[in-house]
């Protein structure tokens, strides 16, 4: 019950938390320079070619704001975005008006979603393991090695990481189709080039955890007890040590959920990165607005969902 | 009875084989190609779609098809259009329309399809259609329609026929046909829209008249086309297209899933030269439909008003070097905004690299070896730009003049710094310019060079005075009052003074094609007259009001339009006067005389080209009819029903 109580409450503050940061959102679009639609850029692009009478574009201008409810004060759109936002629909988009956002997302998102949960598992698959290896034998060249290429994952962009691949398992071993996202073999790269990141991240978040962890008494007191390595790690420390590693990989998974552009647009995986990265330079407000809701509510979901899981690693953990 | 469900198996087996050609020998052609992102089909909104519309799935009256030695590469042809006539004024456009031109679904394309089609891309329904793209703009009554002010039956097109369409025009434009070749000039199937308006131009449900039809889209990867069983027409032998979104595209060539690749840096091109395969399967050609280089900001610093300083300036960049150390080959040295070897081109002066008059020049503007100058700024946006950088230095080199690099966030930069009219935060100094043309037409021969009489040739003073006004003209939209006759006093007494003025300049100015124009009816002092009577008659405050804000609205145009004629240098009015005579006849007439004004527009030193870059790619070797699009968005691939794939 305690549990359940707490999820609503925390539910109620994301609720109140978007609201606040889509109004700061608007306000602050508001404030920036450089419209999408500028009247004067509009009369002297329409006005060179024809006798627009001022009464004409007066009606154009309105119709224009109509379509996309630029024709309400500011608080009233930031009402009017709301009001729909939290029934996910998001309208048209300025600089796709083919279609409504909330039908771009829904196109895309499953595929980020996959894209991201592939390579986060990955990410943990690999990542920990390789934290817990260096953690052990600390100080000793397996610890170096292994720091040293998570160092590396961490330093070298992922989109290089991509193309280094696509040059050796596409184009000259012939192994790999170079992009798409229909086929098994085609997703192994784009999963593999988003995890590596994550996965130096994750490694060295365990390593440091656990050799915290394994500094303590109680790790101290289930040797004493005559623990074999291989029980008191998996069963006392690595258990414990999680819970930052934990709290690492739930924002990262956010991130990831809101798509990355790079990875998307070298392996040609039609995700959401693509259709967010262009709204804040090509002033697309709805767009623009529709990205910081689908990234806030993703990271707050998630910190949540991190705050649940806490309580399963730590049973001292209890939720009021 | 086993032999009988043997025979049943046998049949079934040949008539599979024989349908998927594989008996007789015909495989499906398939070709992939790199292509922009599209976010839709829809073929009259300026996103990639319109490419993709003009002539591969979509067709008009006319279209382009490859011409290698004429200006874009393309030359106007006729599609659906069998001949055509027009009157003595150029405005009324009459088309005798093809017999046998079919929509994918088999129904026959008539006169009808156009008038609908161009009646709904003008009507109200889409607000925001942006019809700058498109040749709409000229249509009669296009604006009132657009802005719901008349019917759309109103607007200047009819079916006279099946096969008959009329095109009545507000203004005369003898370029008709090269506008007609663009995506808003093509039809769209009626009754597929009608029963589905907002998903009618899916793949799966879209109805075509090009040679392609969309069977799959998936937006970020890619597009397949197949073949238009109903086409009727010369094309080539692709059975399929594959149009691919992003991706490494040279690593996707050399990997066999790509047949053409766009080589997009220096790197690229090297190791494509180097490699023995790639080389022979590399093509070049230059974007001659744009010019690069430098254009003076959009601010107020009355330094900019020195045509000395601007003219050393664009006289001390050495451009033969540029294009060999900093762009590696992948660019030509201009100095006039169209290269030697076209029928303008060839006409124009450029501007030579002389350090020494440069250096005369400066120390003639008042700063000798750059002393007294401030730092002047070039703006710029996304990462670094060596060749930004390398201008730059060249001025201090040769001029001892210093300009500091300032980035800015992209969408400020291209909103508010590189193509509004004026850009009142900007410091004296520079941004990028490359400028295209969107499409073959009279107008667009000038690549944007126009901006210089409209909005730099003129003293500061009277360029702020232009913004100001702008800003005046936008504040009258939500001004309160105009319900007393003492609102109006003020407003007819401008009007009178500044019709004085209008008559003027109507009687002095020599080019009648600008009086013409100037003296259209309705001119904007009837267009005040008659809301000043609207006004009178008017019931409501709320309609008062309205009127008396769009009265105010059309002062400030007349004092716009004033203050510019009046303050603008005698070269930029008669760029002006070139670029009417130039408009003012048919295309290729237009070619041969479009050079005065842009030596004009280019003599101000205000847009300043530098350098031409080349579109370069890697093509399989079995593929032919590619065509480079090298207009606005280019370069890129378009058109593709002229592709053939040898076996």
């Amino acid at each position: 019950m305690g549990l359940l109580k707490y999820i609503l409450r925390r539910l109620f503050t994301i609720f109140v938390s978007i609201i606040v940061v889509i109004i700061i959102t608007y306000v602050l679009m508001w404030l920036a320079p450089g419209d999408f639609f500028n009247i004067a850029q509009f009369q002297a692009s329409a006005g060179k070619v024809a006798t627009l009478t001022p009464e004409q574009l007066q009606v154009l201008i309105k119709g224009f704001e109509e379509k996309y409810g630029l024709n309400v004060p500011l608080w009233k759109q930031i009402w009017n975005y709301l009001k729909d936002a939290f029934r996910f629909k998001f309208g048209p988009s300025f600089s796709n008006p083919n279609e409504p956002i909330e039908v771009q997302i829904a196109r895309r998102f499953p595929v980020t979603a996959t894209l991201a949960i592939l390579a986060m598992a990955l990410a943990v698959v690999v990542g920990i393991p390789l934290g817990v290896i260096a953690a052990l034998k600390r100080n000793t060249w397996v610890d170096y090695v292994t720091m040293f290429i998570s160092m590396i994952g961490s330093i070298i962009p992922a989109y290089l990481i991509g193309v280094i691949m696509v040059i050796i398992f596409s184009v000259y071993l012939r192994w790999l189709p170079t992009s798409g996202w229909e086929t098994p073999k085609q997703m192994i790269m784009p999963v593999i080039t988003v995890a590596v990141g994550p996965m130096a991240i994750i490694a060295r978040f365990t390593r440091s955890s656990l050799l915290d962890v394994l500094g303590q008494d109680y790790i101290r007191t289930a040797y004493a007890k005559g623990g074999t390595d291989r029980a008191v790690i998996m069963r006392h420390a690595l258990r414990n040590s999680l819970l930052p590693v934990v709290t690492v990989i739930g924002p990262q998974l956010a991130f990831l959920f809101t798509g990355t552009v790079w990875i998307e647009n070298l392996f040609r995986v039609p995700g959401l990165g693509q259709l967010f990265v262009n709204a804040a330079s090509m002033r697309d407000y709805p767009l623009l607005v529709t990205s910081t809701f689908i990234l806030s509510l993703s990271v707050m979901l998630m910190n949540l969902l991190v705050d649940i899981i806490y309580a399963f690693l730590d049973p001292r953990i209890k939720y009021q | 009875m086993r032999s009988k469900k043997g025979l049943i198996i046998l049949f079934v087996l040949v008539s599979v084989l024989l349908l998927s050609g594989v008996i007789n020998g015909q495989k499906e052609k398939v070709v992939s190609l790199p292509f922009w992102d599209t976010p839709g089909l829809v073929p009259y909104y300026w996103q990639a779609q319109h490419i993709l519309a003009q002539g591969t799935i979509f067709e008009g009256l006319y279209g382009y098809a490859p011409d290698p030695k004429n200006l874009g590469g393309v030359k106007v042809v006729p599609v659906i259009a069998q001949s055509y006539k027009v009157s003595k004024d150029y405005k009324v456009w009459t088309f005798k329309l093809r017999k046998d031109k079919k929509w994918s679904n088999g129904d026959p394309v008539t006169a009808k399809d156009f008038e609908w089609s161009f009646k709904y891309y003008a009507s109200p329904k889409i607000p925001d259609l942006p019809a700058w793209a498109g040749p709409l703009q000229f249509f009669e009554n296009f604006w009132a329609v657009k802005s719901g002010a008349v019917d759309p039956d109103k607007l200047g097109v009819k079916a006279l026929d099946d096969y008959t369409l009329e095109i009545r025009l507000s203004t005369p434009r003898y370029d008709m046909k090269e506008w007609l070749c663009v995506a808003q000039a093509v039809p769209i199937h009626r009754k597929t829209v009608e029963a589905d308006p907002q998903n009618w131009w899916r793949p799966g449900k879209i109805v075509v008249n090009g040679p392609y039809i969309p069977v799959s889209w998936t937006p970020g990867k890619d597009m397949t086309l197949v073949k238009n069983p109903n086409y009727v027409g010369e094309r080539g032998n692709v059975d399929r297209i594959v149009l691919k979104f992003g991706g490494l595209g040279l690593q996707q060539y050399m990997a066999g899933e790509l047949d053409a690749a766009l080589i997009n840096t220096v790197a690229e091109y090297k190791f494509v030269l180097s490699d023995p395969k790639l080389s022979k399967e590399f093509h070049e050609d230059i974007m001659d439909c744009f010019w690069n280089g430098y254009q003076w900001s959009r601010g107020f610093d009355p330094i900019m008003d020195n045509e000395k300083l601007r003219k050393a300036l664009a006289m001390a960049i050495d451009r033969e070097k540029l294009c060999k150390d900093v762009l590696g080959g992948r660019a030509l040295p201009l100095n006039k905004y169209w290269p030697d070897g076209n029928p303008i081109g060839d006409k124009l002066k450029g501007i030579p690299f002389d350090v020494a008059q440069a250096k005369k020049l400066l120390a003639e503007a008042g700063y000798p070896n750059g002393k007294g100058l401030k730092t002047l700024v070039f703006y710029i946006t996304g990462g670094g730009d060596p060749v930004v950088e390398f201008i730059v230095d060249q001025w201090k080199k040769n001029l001892g003049v210093n300009v500091i690099i300032e980035n800015i966030e992209s969408g400020l930069y291209w909103n508010s710094y590189v193509w509004p009219s004026f850009s009142p935060d900007a410091k004296a100094g520079f941004t990028v310019m490359g400028a295209p043309m969107n499409n073959l037409e009279i107008g667009a021969l000038f690549k944007n060079s126009d901006h210089t009489p409209w909005f730099f040739d003129f003293p500061t003073s009277a360029r702020k005075r232009y913004y100001e006004l702008q800003q005046e003209q936008d504040a009258w939209l939500r001004k309160d009052g105009g319900l007393t006759e003492a609102d109006w006093k003020p407003l007819l007494e401008k009007r009178n003074t500044l019709y004085e003025t209008y008559k003027k300049i109507v009687s002095t100015e020599p080019e009648k094609l600008w009086v013409a124009e100037l003296t259209q009816s309705p001119t904007w002092y009837e267009r005040f007259d008659d809301l000043y009577e609207k006004w009178k008659a008017a019931k409501t405050n709320a309609d008062k009001t309205n009127y008396w804000r769009l009265a105010g609205r059309e002062i400030v145009g007349q004092e716009i339009f004033q203050n510019w004629y009046l303050n603008m240098t005698e070269r930029a009015r008669n760029a002006i006067r070139w670029r009417y005579r130039a408009v003012n006849r048919p295309f290729n007439e237009a070619v041969k005389i479009v050079h005065y004004g842009l030596q004009l527009m280019q003599d101000a030193y205000y847009m300043v080209p530098v350098y031409l870059a080349k579109a370069q790619w890697v093509q399989n070797p079995k593929l032919e009819g590619l065509m480079l699009y090298k207009f606005s968005w280019g370069p890129g691939f378009f058109n593709f029903k002229w592709l053939n794939l040898k076996d």
